[in-house]
């Protein structure tokens, strides 16, 4: 079982066979609509989200298909399941290879690909430049990125000369990585694959091999790497000046569809669902839907002038009681809550990991 | 025109002392202002016939080529000798990296371009108003249907090179027969071009040729070669899971460091497989046909063919790879009878069949009138390649309708097939037949060969040039991470 399996696997276990397998393959690979993401966070799935943005249907057909020969899973019409087989094999597998704790690929979707293809093509330019070498092959060939970097060592050029900037670099780099290694991690996963002056770095396959994982494997604990580093550099900005400016101006931004947005901005003038409703001149389930999506998309929205403390309480015992994100098992056990209120608890409280 | 020191251009740009041979001619027959055809061998450095002149025309160089990954390369090649006002137009750009080069077209002096961008209207008009000096169709064999990679596209340069006002031309090729070349100037309108051809003969690569039974025999044949010869050295095979398999059964028994090179890996992992073979930290690279263009490796000592390319020409592109710097290598070809039916079914894969054509008349019908039409266009759908894709589009816009599509796209599909099937019988008769390969091979482009000391197979060559000088290292040492970042920052003074 490769790690690709494992990681479908995994979240087939999470959906607890509530969900259908085109929702796992929409998970993995990313897909930014509403559904997947309240998959991802009712279903405590947030930090795989998008972890393999490259995978093709075809290849996920064939993981299926090895799943359920290995009767790992039962296929129905609408959902899939994990077979007691299947949650024993997943769990062997996990204790040999953990999902890294630093991973959170929701949180981090759009930033991570953007800080390494600007660091490592930095890291090259500076080693390069610093040997003297204005003519090497530059390892990002994306002109966005190209250009994005060209822009910020003239910057940081204008303050400091380029022994100083590397320098600099370095250190950050020392640092950030060693604090990593405290946590009895390996930083050489991440430093393979930078290239200097007359030494490329190691592809994925090479560093898998050395370290004898799979592929699939090494991809999410690199991923796990960037992830940490861009929390850590998050948290200490004025500690890292010069990796914390290659993504302040990404923001996360809060994604929201167009009409969720005048909604979000008729609550912010404190109307109530009804006279929204009426505003807009839309269903009061649709304005429903919208405060779900912006109950999902933004952790510090507020939920309590919608469902009262008291409910949102007992809405989160039945949860973890019934273990299940079925609305209407949930409403059976919680009579007096409305399938609205049940909907924004799961989306507000669910464990985001 | 006053006269210029072509060598001093030459030195302060390019670095290098001397030319090549063929080189100068072909320069200053370009700077006469003469439409030129220049045929010259792979590994002899066409690119600068046309990069240098850039320095000494005012305007700018226009180049066709219809092998997208290579046009990123030769761009990529240029930025490395200092040269920043270059940049490749091509279905990878997005919308908005159009508008902008185009834009700012004035800003560049050498514009890659691939013959499909020709065909856009608004292309067309920027590029009229630009100041062409010079336009280059590089892979120039590809307008002729005889030829082994026809691309429709590039029959079309002709009136795209009226659009343009006529500008001067320079087609290039490393592989073209006498009615190919006649083909290149009646499509281009250049019938009066000075013609520049030289020898495809490359006297320093020894020819072998191994008949060989079977499959295992093959790949035990193959090891004791890997063993035996001096790096750095590319095997080619036809399917990148060989070259997958057999990299790793090369690192594996320890004969070498090897990595696999294939279309199927992402950009950045081929760029550092590059990176690594040039400065040797591999020195075996197990590669399909998409490597080696764009690959400036002067020590290369050995091509090996696994899987035997589908026609001679390929097969000159592909052993020309070897000792660019001159000094003795050798290309050795493993070849068994069954590889015939494999190289059959690798020339039918080449082009649409059926089904494709049933599919892609299918998604026509179902988005008539659609602007799906507009942005499918560039992006093939699963199971179709690029050139598939390329050609079935091709065929549809020049059709009144679907029925004649159909028609047309079958039949120039028919005619395909049956030139393919010539080229590759070719090939194998080459193979086959007994006599000097060095003279079989130049004799199929008219030419005749001079002798050379380790010629052929045929004729006898001395193993002992080729063997391993000094044991192999056994496989680099895994740095600590601390000594690698300290490695990369290091700076000599
Ligand atoms: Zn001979």
């Amino acid at each position: 079982m490769n790690f690709l399996t494992v990681m479908i696997l995994y979240c087939i276990s999470q959906f607890k066979g509530e969900r259908s397998i085109n929702a796992v393959f929409y998970l993995i690979q990313g897909k930014k609509s509403s559904q997947t993401i309240q998959d991802a966070i009712w279903y405590s799935l947030s930090h795989v989200f998008s972890i393999y943005p490259d995978l093709k249907k075809e290849q996920f057909q064939e993981q299926m298909k090895k799943l359920v020969r290995l009767q790992y899973i039962i296929l129905d019409k609408k959902t899939v399941q994990i077979t007691e087989l299947g949650e024993k094999n997943l769990r062997q597998s996990l204790e040999k290879y953990p999902i890294p704790a630093e991973l959170d690929g929701w949180t981090y979707k759009d930033i991570d690909q953007k800080f390494w293809q600007r660091l490592s093509l930095i890291v090259q330019i500076v080693s390069n430049l610093g040997n003297g070498d204005s003519k090497f092959m530059p390892v990002q060939r994306d002109f966005y990125t190209q250009k994005w970097v060209k822009q910020w060592l003239y910057t940081w050029n204008t303050k400091y000369n380029k022994q100083i900037l590397s320098k600099k670099l370095y250190h950050e780099l020392e640092q950030i990585l060693s604090q990593f290694e405290r946590k009895k991690k390996n930083p050489n996963l991440f430093v393979a694959r930078l290239s200097g002056y007359q030494q490329p770095g190691l592809t994925i396959s090479q560093i898998a091999n050395i370290y004898d994982m799979d592929e699939y494997y090494y991809l999410v604990v690199f991923r796990s790497i960037i992830h940490y580093m861009i929390t850590i550099i998050s948290e200490q900005p004025q500690k890292y000046p010069l990796l914390y400016s290659l993504i302040k101006n990404e923001k996360r931004e809060i994604v929201l569809t167009e009409s969720t947005r005048k909604t979000l901005h008729l609550i912010k003038m404190d109307k109530s669902i009804k006279e929204i409703a009426k505003i807009r001149k839309l269903k009061e389930s649709t304005i429903e839907d919208h405060i779900v999506e912006i109950t999902l998309m933004d952790p510090t929205f507020h939920i309590e002038r919608f469902v009262n403390p008291a409910i949102q309480e007992r809405i989160r015992t039945a949860i973890k009681k019934l273990n299940t994100r079925k609305l209407k098992r949930i409403k059976e056990e919680v009579s007096n809550a409305d399938y609205f209120a049940i909907r924004l608890v799961l989306s507000k409280w669910s464990d985001r990991k | 025109m006053k006269t210029l020191n072509l060598e001093q251009i030459l030195q302060q740009y390019f670095s290098y002392k001397s030319f090549r041979t063929g080189q100068k001619e072909i320069i200053q027959s370009v700077l006469n202002k003469n439409h030129t055809l220049a045929l010259l061998p792979t590994g002899t450095g066409k690119s600068l016939c046309y990069q240098l002149p850039g320095y000494i025309l005012d305007g700018i160089i226009l180049i066709v080529s219809p092998l997208l990954s290579l046009m990123q390369d030769q761009v990529e090649q240029m930025k490395l000798i200092g040269e920043k006002r270059v940049v490749a137009i091509n279905s990878f750009l997005t919308f908005e990296e159009r508008i902008y080069i185009l834009k700012h077209i004035q800003d560049y002096k050498f514009i890659y371009i691939s013959p499909e961008m020709l065909q856009n209207e608004q292309i067309i008009s920027v590029l009229k108003d630009a100041n062409i000096d010079l336009l280059v169709v590089d892979e120039a064999h590809c307008i002729s249907q005889w030829g082994y990679d026809f691309r429709p596209d590039y029959l079309e340069l002709g009136i795209v090179r009226e659009k343009l006002n006529n500008p001067l031309t320079l087609a290039l090729t490393a592989t073209a027969k006498l009615d190919v070349r006649k083909d290149i100037k009646k499509t281009l309108l250049i019938e009066d071009a000075k013609e520049y051809i030289y020898s495809m003969d490359r006297p320093n690569i020894a020819l072998q040729i191994e008949r060989i039974q079977d499959y295992p025999a093959k790949l035990n044949r193959l090891i004791e070669l890997v063993d035996q010869l001096q790096g750095p050295g590319i095997i080619y095979f036809s399917s990148k899971k060989k070259a997958d398999e057999i990299a790793a059964i090369i690192n594996e028994k320890g004969i070498g460091q090897a990595a696999s090179y294939h279309a199927g890996l992402e950009q950045e992992m081929r760029i550092l497989l590059q990176q690594q073979f040039l400065y040797n930290h591999i020195n075996i690279m197990c590669a399909t046909s998409a490597f080696g263009m764009g690959v400036n490796k002067e020590n290369v000592r050995y091509i090996i063919h696994f899987h035997p390319p589908l026609n001679i020409e390929s097969y000159l592109q592909e052993i020309g790879r070897a000792g660019r710097d001159g000094k003795d290598s050798i290309a050795i070809m493993l070849y068994s009878d069954d590889d015939y039916f494999l190289q059959q079914q690798l020339i039918e894969h080449e082009l649409p069949n059926e089904k494709h054509i049933d599919f892609f008349v299918n998604l026509v019908r179902s988005s008539k009138g659609n602007e799906v039409n507009q942005i499918t266009k560039y992006q093939p759908f699963p199971g179709f390649t690029d050139v598939h894709w390329r050609l079935l589009w091709k065929f549809y816009e020049s059709s009144n309708n679907l029925q004649e599509f159909q028609m047309n796209m079958t039949s120039f599909i028919q005619s395909r097939l049956s030139i393919k099937k010539e080229k590759l019988k070719e090939l194998t008769n080459w193979i086959t037949n007994s006599g000097c390969r060095r003279r079989n091979i130049l004799h199929l482009f008219e030419e005749e060969n001079e002798e050379v000391e380790n010629c052929c197979d045929y004729c006898g060559i001395d193993m002992s040039y080729y063997e391993k000088q000094k044991p192999s290292d056994q496989g680099k040492q895994i740095l600590q991470w601390k000594d690698r970042l300290k490695s990369i920052f290091s700076f000599s003074d």
